[in-house]
């Protein structure tokens, strides 16, 4: 997933959706907005980085679970049964690293991450409400898979600790691979040039003060 | 179908010789890679680390803080040797993908399965992707003051490359021996990423190992419907409504990328001499 494939999707996101689409979802919660908090500037960086890719985990969890729920209601046409296959399958890894995450933050004698990131769920909430069609929806979780893939490679870089690194390593690629399914339904090529992962739709710490 | 050693040393030869001027183009992006691990080495304190240790060990005085010193440096020579080794690896493993993806692009199309569009783009494009992999390995390798690997990961080469070339008559045989790179790059990856010490070998790791998945993804659902004889409906997009339910599960079954196929660390390193 690629810088050039992602500005492509956020380009087809905007034109396709108005402006509903993820184009809309990066925007609100980009890292422009630097305020910031005692809550997140006096805790151990790496317990802070840990929390934050917890928080994108609950939201992705939180989000299949809202879209799965929107599909059902019919509102949006008949959903293809092989997405929501997809769909409840992504929403369960989710989970698993939600749990692992949390796993990890408790370990440290650190209490465990229920919520979904406030910053990006609000926006998740205003874009939920003004979808019209399924690929709307699929362009919504793929920018949530996007941030998350994003996140979890820049918290490879940024943790000290082994575990904590190998749990981000070995998350991100499972990311990529939700993003890509989700990007080949939505007609998405493969650019040749995007061999490596782009970190500038990471969420940023400061997202978690809402 | 063969694949012997010194084809395979010609075809590496003239791989290499080919991508001095495309590797032109996408220079200022592997930079970036490069670059990127180095400044989040800063931003992470490795050196930082370092100079506190050698301060207070300073501090403390006498013999004891010079031998102390030294060994500390003995320690960061060791572990940029051991990350050099596992770039030398990584690189080693490009090598063999982009030989193999090459020579996949000159099959017979019934053969290589290059008669469907979207798989003849998907080699051409996947072809870039890791040569560009390879050359931020060894870019990353320099910067650690070692010495690039241009060669094949011989190993991999006789023990997964020849066996599965050897099995190629149709494209889900194609499928199968590059699926099989992809996942051992893809696990190699996050393992190596997760014993390196240096930052930018680190985010070289991590920027690379979603995108052998990415490449393993598109190749189990593309390998899903030569299995189910209707390669036609590989299109992009995908058009959902004529796919099996069962299609659309994750591209993986597990929630965490395995690391079972993983490479051993040191296997591709350059031998001196």
């Amino acid at each position: 997933v690629t810088e050039t494939t992602r500005r492509g999707f956020l380009r087809g996101g905007v034109i396709s959706v108005g402006a509903v689409g993820g184009g809309v979802l990066v925007a609100a919660c980009g890292s422009g907005d630097t305020t910031t908090t005692t809550s997140t500037t006096t805790v151990d960086p790496d317990l802070q980085q840990m929390r934050l890719v917890a928080s994108i985990e609950a939201l992705a969890v939180d989000t299949y679970k809202k879209a799965l729920a929107a599909a059902g209601q019919g509102a949006l046409g008949k959903p293809p049964d092989a997405l929501v296959t997809f769909a409840q399958t992504a929403q369960k890894h989710h989970q698993d690293h939600l749990d692992a995450w949390n796993a990890l933050l408790a370990k440290a004698s650190q209490p465990p991450q229920t919520t979904p990131n406030p910053r990006y769920a609000k926006v998740v909430q205003t874009v939920l409400a003004s979808l019209h069609t399924i690929n709307d929806l699929a362009n919504l979780v793929l920018t949530i898979e996007v941030v998350s893939l994003q996140t979890h490679t820049q918290t490879a870089t940024r943790l000290h600790g082994s575990d904590p690194r190998k749990t981000a390593l070995s998350i991100a690629p499972i990311e990529a691979g939700h993003a890509s399914l989700l990007q080949s339904v939505l007609g998405t090529n493969l650019d040749p040039k995007g061999g490596f992962v782009k970190t500038d739709q990471a969420a940023d710490v400061d997202s978690l003060n809402g | 179908v063969t694949l012997d050693e010194r084809s395979i040393d010609a075809l590496v030869e003239q791989g290499w010789d080919l991508h001095s001027a495309g590797m032109r183009a996408t220079r200022e992006q592997l930079d970036e890679v490069v670059e990127s691990g180095l400044a989040e080495r800063s931003r992470r304190g490795d050196g930082s680390r370092r100079q506190f240790l050698r301060r207070s060990l300073l501090a403390a005085g006498g013999m004891a803080a010079f031998g102390a010193a030294a060994l500390e440096r003995a320690h960061a020579v060791d572990a940029a040797s051991v990350d050099v080794d596992l770039l030398q690896t990584a690189a080693a493993i490009e090598v063999v993908a982009i030989t193999v993806y090459q020579q996949a692009a000159v099959l017979d199309p019934n053969v290589s399965g290059t008669t469907i569009k979207a798989m003849k783009d998907f080699i051409a494009a996947v072809t870039q992707q890791h040569t560009d992999h390879r050359d931020a390995f060894n870019a990353a390798i320099k910067a650690l003051g070692g010495k690039e690997q241009i060669g094949p990961d011989r190993v991999l080469l006789e023990t997964v490359v020849n066996p599965g070339v050897a099995k190629i008559r149709a494209p889900g045989d194609v499928i199968a021996l590059v699926a099989a790179l992809e996942e051992t790059a893809a696990a190699s990856y996050v393992k190596f990423g997760s014993s390196a010490s240096d930052a930018a070998a680190v985010k070289a790791f991590a920027t690379i190992a979603p995108i052998e998945a990415t490449h393993l993804a598109m190749l189990r659902s593309i390998s899903g419907f030569f299995a189910l004889g209707h390669p036609e409906l590989i299109t992009v997009p995908l058009d959902l409504t004529k796919v099996p339910a069962a299609a659309g599960g994750a591209p993986y079954p597990d929630s965490f990328y395995p690391i079972q196929a993983a490479r051993d660390p040191a296997e591709g390193k350059v031998v001196a001499g």
